[in-house]
């Protein structure tokens, strides 16, 4: 979106340099485009196909094999209870949770804003009656409400991106809201009703770069958010179905060896959590570069 | 004390049909007749064996006089006819119903045509006679199943829909409390009528313990028997050491898991593709996923069922031979599918291994992991699902005959809404030729005669037969029992007899 | 005052009708048919058609919906197919676990949040202040079954420290804690904000400058302003938890709701999903209510719309 005015330009600029003296949000960034290149490049990067159930990726008895037994050291980390290779599919892993994480973000940040944006915008009975759907909707349980959906439409990747995405605008909804609505008072909004310029313009043209780093802060650490939700779901068994590999379901498959494979469980929950993590920092670090008005300790 | 995983949905012995409460309902209730350390009746509530008329279709049955309710309360003839009555009952929505159509009249007081069951009678308050509408030699076996059990009426009255969480019985262990998520606690009977029994004073099931967990506890001597199936990773670990492998009890079970084909789907409509499926699938590392526990299948029967074939070999694992059939019946590039299964453990990883066999032939398998009632009642209704995995859910026998392996799971009676017909195969001719097979008490022309059915049955490839199941359980070393009493071919655990040091 | 309550009153009994509606809608859409539910896998067509109507599931929404309202208004929601008892008694049975579990969950968190979001506030920008702000952080990042798997592992298995299922004080430890990490984090990070808005204050300058020790410059001061973010804090916790305790739920065995709400949308149990995600909600709804009332009684000068 091209932005405005040369206001907001050097915002932006200012917004950067204060974004590259925060050392743990770049640190966060840097493993956020770690991970994306991760995710494009896991055909080439990944020792061996994650679905290939080896032969030799079992033990006699059945079990996982580690990696430290001799032999096997073509399996980096050991491998699954299926004998496939772990390490592959922690690679692959990547892919679904960016995938769902940014597209159910996306379209939780276009709902949201809208729905907060027109609602604020609006005011009167359409605000009312939109906000206080809103806030039923925020009164289910999030991971109840996304099981229940899930349910009814029969688990797959998409359904997923799906679901989260409707269970989770509601939160951006409730920020975008208020500062639509604190927006609206200012001058250069009134200043465009008053010479006569069409409302889907002042939107458009006013209001919606000014909401930019609210969207691009929660953008970030809704990923967070979305990402651990669609492990949580894989974990239930309910979320990404296999043989596409999901962090949160190799955790749910590898739980029942935690005595004598605590691998598989170690390392898929690390890959999330370092995940969250990064999403968490880099957003983290957006927020106090991009909110110079905010209180900074 | 005994954990599990789940809790249990009812001790009704009407209604509970799992795993788990199947052998705990058998604490409150008792029917006309049990089993004994094997496969052969013996008399429980009844007096003696039946007399039987010589059509094979009349059953008298002389009760046991003075057996108490455990309210107090004796049992007479006119509560067996009111139990018996009330599984056939529609309204009591027994999933056993099926077993007893065969009594004269039940069909006709199930649709409601009826005010009660005519072949359910009871001459006087010790006599019970029931009147088949066909011949059935199974049907003794079928009086030993928990459905059969005797109920109190005005129990049931008392208590409703609920009588299933507050059991009354004859029983040999009193129903005292359940804590929904945590555990049910039986005492001890003190009048029960049987033989001497129980040993135990008091039975704990405690539920909500996953089976990881439960195996560790129970080596602590937290809990004496674990209810679950050994984790894979802790089996192994058992067997490889000689001191945990005295806690293990092994009986084969007399069952078959298998893939059901559901021959009205597309495209497994096509008798060609259901034999390529029979040999895509590597039965062996089914097996070595289970660790060992089990044997490979290549028939629908269970070795230990009259009728099984030791000259039958079966299909072949060979995925060229199968793509080459998969070519001649025209998917030479294979097509997409999907298999039902259950979501507990170690399901879906064997369903995954399947998922890698055909992906090797061209076939895109999908998986749909969901709880057991669901992959029951989607398998039981034509057409949803293309193909099931019985595996958690599979044949167990209810009774030793082979033809609980032909009625319930390949007979056109059971394709229906809710059967468990799941492969949705009708063949009239070989119906025909089981109604014989059932009438018929000349045990060697059984066994050729069933031979002969299930090799049709394979012939058609109505179902992939994967493996033999084996049932382990591990208890402590201060709990004693027969082997069969652990591990009976009927009741899995037979509470009222195990004792503790 | 009262009539500010009286308007959130009013909101949130708005809210539970809306509530209720949208949880009934989503079980009209489900596909699974609740009378072959309720009727078992064997019967016939005939039979299922007969409990239908007996039911009343072939009457249209808002008359279903409505008897489900006027009999759930009598504290009446149903009876549960798979559990073969009515849903209240079911829930009611499992709901004082979850809320001990969330209740020692919050415990956990203030334990962990308090003292360490203080501290870091102390000394701004130090080692200890970035070292526990970033483990504060990857607290919040780690999945709770993955912490609770992790510590059931260590502190469980391998040090034998905590029983490893049950039912109890003791076996509450671990659960709590599990639940309780992640959220500590957040504790951590909005009392070490608060304190440092606070110790900048005129009147805590003016203390440290008349030479009040620190210790009671927190204790006096400190505390007492804090108090209202921890509230609101908690009062967003209880809604996080109802949602999300379930994954610690399955993890431990720990007999409580979010396990019964998981395995009746797993067997389709409709009365039995409905009656869980609704109560549910309404707890969020009231404590939402209650959070924001205290909130107005503790700091007179907040008056939130």
């Amino acid at each position: 979106m091209a932005i405005p005015g040369g206001e907001e330009q050097s915002y932006l600029r200012l917004a950067w340099r204060r974004l590259r003296r925060d050392r743990l949000a770049l640190l966060g960034g840097l493993f956020v485009i770690l991970l994306i290149i991760v995710a494009l490049a896991a055909p080439w990067i990944a020792p061996h196909s994650p679905s290939e159930q080896f032969a030799e990726g079992l033990s006699d008895n059945g079990l996982p094999v580690p990696s430290t037994l001799p032999g096997s050291a073509r399996f980096l980390l050991g491998t699954d209870p299926n004998g496939r290779d772990l390490l592959s599919r922690i690679l692959y892993g990547t892919r679904v949770s960016l995938l769902v994480g940014v597209l159910a973000n996306g379209l939780a940040l276009t709902i949201g804003t809208c729905v907060g944006a027109v609602a604020g915008y609006f005011g009167g009975w359409v605000g009312a009656i939109l906000m206080r759907l809103t806030d039923i909707l925020m009164a289910f349980p999030t991971l109840l409400l996304a099981i229940a959906l899930v349910a009814i439409l029969k688990p797959s990747i998409w359904i997923i991106i799906l679901v989260i995405g409707l269970v989770y605008w509601t939160w951006i909804a409730r920020v975008v809201y208020g500062q639509v609505v604190a927006l609206r008072e200012r001058e250069f909004i009134e200043a465009a009703h008053a010479v006569g310029a069409p409302r889907r313009r002042i939107i458009m043209r006013h209001l919606l770069p000014h909401l930019l780093p609210t969207l691009i802060v929660w953008g970030t650490l809704g990923i967070a958010t979305n990402v651990m939700l669609e492990a949580a779901l894989s974990y239930l068994g309910i979320g990404v179905q296999p043989p596409d590999p999901s962090w949160g379901q190799m955790i749910s498959s590898g739980q029942r060896f935690y005595r004598s494979a605590p691998w598989l469980v170690l390392y898929p929950g690390l890959a999330i959590a370092l995940t969250v993590f990064s999403f968490n920092l880099l957003g983290d670090g957006l927020r106090d570069a991009l909110d110079p008005y905010q209180k900074r300790s | 004390m005994v954990a599990y995983q789940d809790d249990f949905a009812t001790l009704d012995p009407a209604i509970g049909y799992d795993w788990s409460n199947w052998p705990a309902i058998k604490n409150v209730f008792d029917g006309l007749l049990d089993y004994d350390a094997g496969t052969t009746l013996e008399p429980r509530l009844a007096d003696g064996m039946p007399q039987v008329s010589s059509d094979a279709k009349v059953y008298t049955f002389k009760l046991r006089q003075g057996v108490k309710f455990q309210n107090g309360r004796e049992l007479t003839a006119d509560d067996v006819v009111y139990s018996m009555t009330r599984v056939v009952d529609p309204k009591t929505k027994s999933p056993g119903a099926g077993f007893y159509m065969g009594i004269q009249g039940a069909r006709e007081f199930a649709d409601g045509k009826a005010k009660s069951v005519q072949g359910i009678e009871a001459p006087d308050k010790y006599t019970v006679k029931f009147t088949l509408a066909e011949p059935d030699v199974t049907f003794l076996n079928k009086l030993a199943l928990n459905f059969a059990y005797v109920v109190p009426k005005e129990e049931v009255a008392k208590w409703g829909e609920q009588f299933g969480h507050h059991p009354v019985g004859t029983g040999p262990f009193l129903f005292k409390e359940w804590q929904p998520g945590q555990r049910i606690v039986f005492d001890r009977n003190p009048n029960y009528f049987f033989g001497g029994l129980p040993y135990l004073d008091r039975v704990t099931i405690e539920v909500g313990v996953a089976p990881e967990v439960a195996i560790l506890r129970l080596e602590k001597g937290e809990i004496d028997v674990m209810g679950d199936p050994i984790p894979a990773a802790e089996y192994a670990r058992i067997k490889a050491d000689p001191a945990a492998q005295k806690r293990l009890v092994q009986s084969p079970q007399v069952s078959t898991i298998y893939i059901a084909i559901n021959t009205r789907v597309k495209p497994f409509d096509n008798v060609k593709v259901r034999q390529a499926l029979n040999m895509a699938i590597d039965k062996a590392r089914v097996v070595k996923l289970l660790n060992g526990r089990g044997t490979t299948a290549n028939q629908i029967l269970p070795p230990l069922m009259p009728g099984y074939d030791q000259a039958y070999k079966g299909y072949e694992y060979s995925p060229d031979k199968a793509k080459s059939l998969l070519a001649e019946a025209g998917f030479p590039q294979g097509f997409e599918t999907t298999i039902a299964c259950i979501s507990t453990d170690p399901q879906p990883k064997l369903c995954e291994s399947f998922q890698q066999d055909l992906s090797k032939i061209g076939i895109k398998l999908n998986i749909q992991s969901l709880a057991s009632s669901t992959v029951i009642e989607n398998a039981g209704t034509e057409g949803k699902v293309p193909l099931v995995w019985t595996g958690g859910l599979g044949w167990i026998q209810d009774y030793p005959d082979p033809d609980d392996f032909y009625a319930p799971l390949f007979a056109c009676g059971s394709a229906v809404q809710g059967g468990w017909n799941w492969s949705w195969y009708c063949n009239a001719d070989l119906d025909k030729q089981a109604a014989k097979l059932l009438g018929s008490i000349d045990k060697g022309a059984r066994v050729t005669g069933y031979q002969a059915l299930f090799r049709k049955l394979m012939d058609d490839a109505v179902a992939v037969p994967v493996y033999h199941g084996q049932y382990d359980i591990a208890r402590s070393e201060k709990l004693h029992g027969n082997q069969g009493d652990f591990g009976h071919p009927e009741h899995t655990l037979r509470y009222e007899r195990l004792w503790k040091q | 005052m009262p009539a500010y309550i009286l308007k959130r009153v009013l909101q949130g009994a708005l809210s539970l009708v809306g509530i209720s509606v949208i949880t009934y809608l989503l079980i009209f859409f489900l596909p699974a048919d609740p009378a072959r539910m309720y009727s078992g896998p064997s019967a016939t067509p005939e039979t299922v058609a007969r409990i239908r109507s007996e039911l009343g599931l072939d009457q249209p929404f808002w008359v279903q919906y409505s008897r489900y309202a006027v009999r759930g208004l009598q504290g009446d929601l149903g009876f549960s197919y798979k559990l073969q008892m009515p849903v209240t008694q079911a829930i009611m049975s499992r709901l004082p676990y979850t809320l001990v579990l969330i209740l020692a969950a919050i415990v956990v968190e203030l334990l962990i949040g308090i003292p360490v979001g203080i501290a870091s506030a102390m000394r701004p920008q130090s080692l200890t202040d970035r070292i526990s702000m970033l483990l504060a952080l990857f607290g919040a990042s780690a999945p709770p079954f993955w912490l609770g798997l992790t510590l059931l592992y260590y502190l469980g298995f391998k040090l034998s420290l905590f029983p490893l299922s049950g039912v109890g004080p003791a076996q509450l430890v671990l659960p709590a804690l599990t639940a309780g990490l992640g959220g500590g984090a957040w504790y951590a990070r909005m009392m070490r904000t608060s304190t440092v808005d606070i110790l900048r204050t005129d009147y805590i300058r003016t203390a440290r400058a008349k030479g009040v020790t620190e210790g009671r410059v927190i204790r006096k001061h400190l505390m007492r302003n804090a108090l209202g973010p921890i509230v609101t804090m908690i009062g967003m916790d209880v809604p996080w938890f109802l949602g999300n305790i379930v994954l610690v739920e399955t993890v431990f065995g720990w007999p409580g709701m979010g396990r019964l709400a998981v395995e009746a949308i797993q067997t389709v149990d409709v009365p039995l999903i409905m009656g869980t995600v609704v109560i549910t909600a309404y707890i969020v709804v009231i404590s939402s209510i209650v959070t924001d009332i205290s909130h107005t009684l503790l700091d007179p000068r907040v008056r939130m719309a």
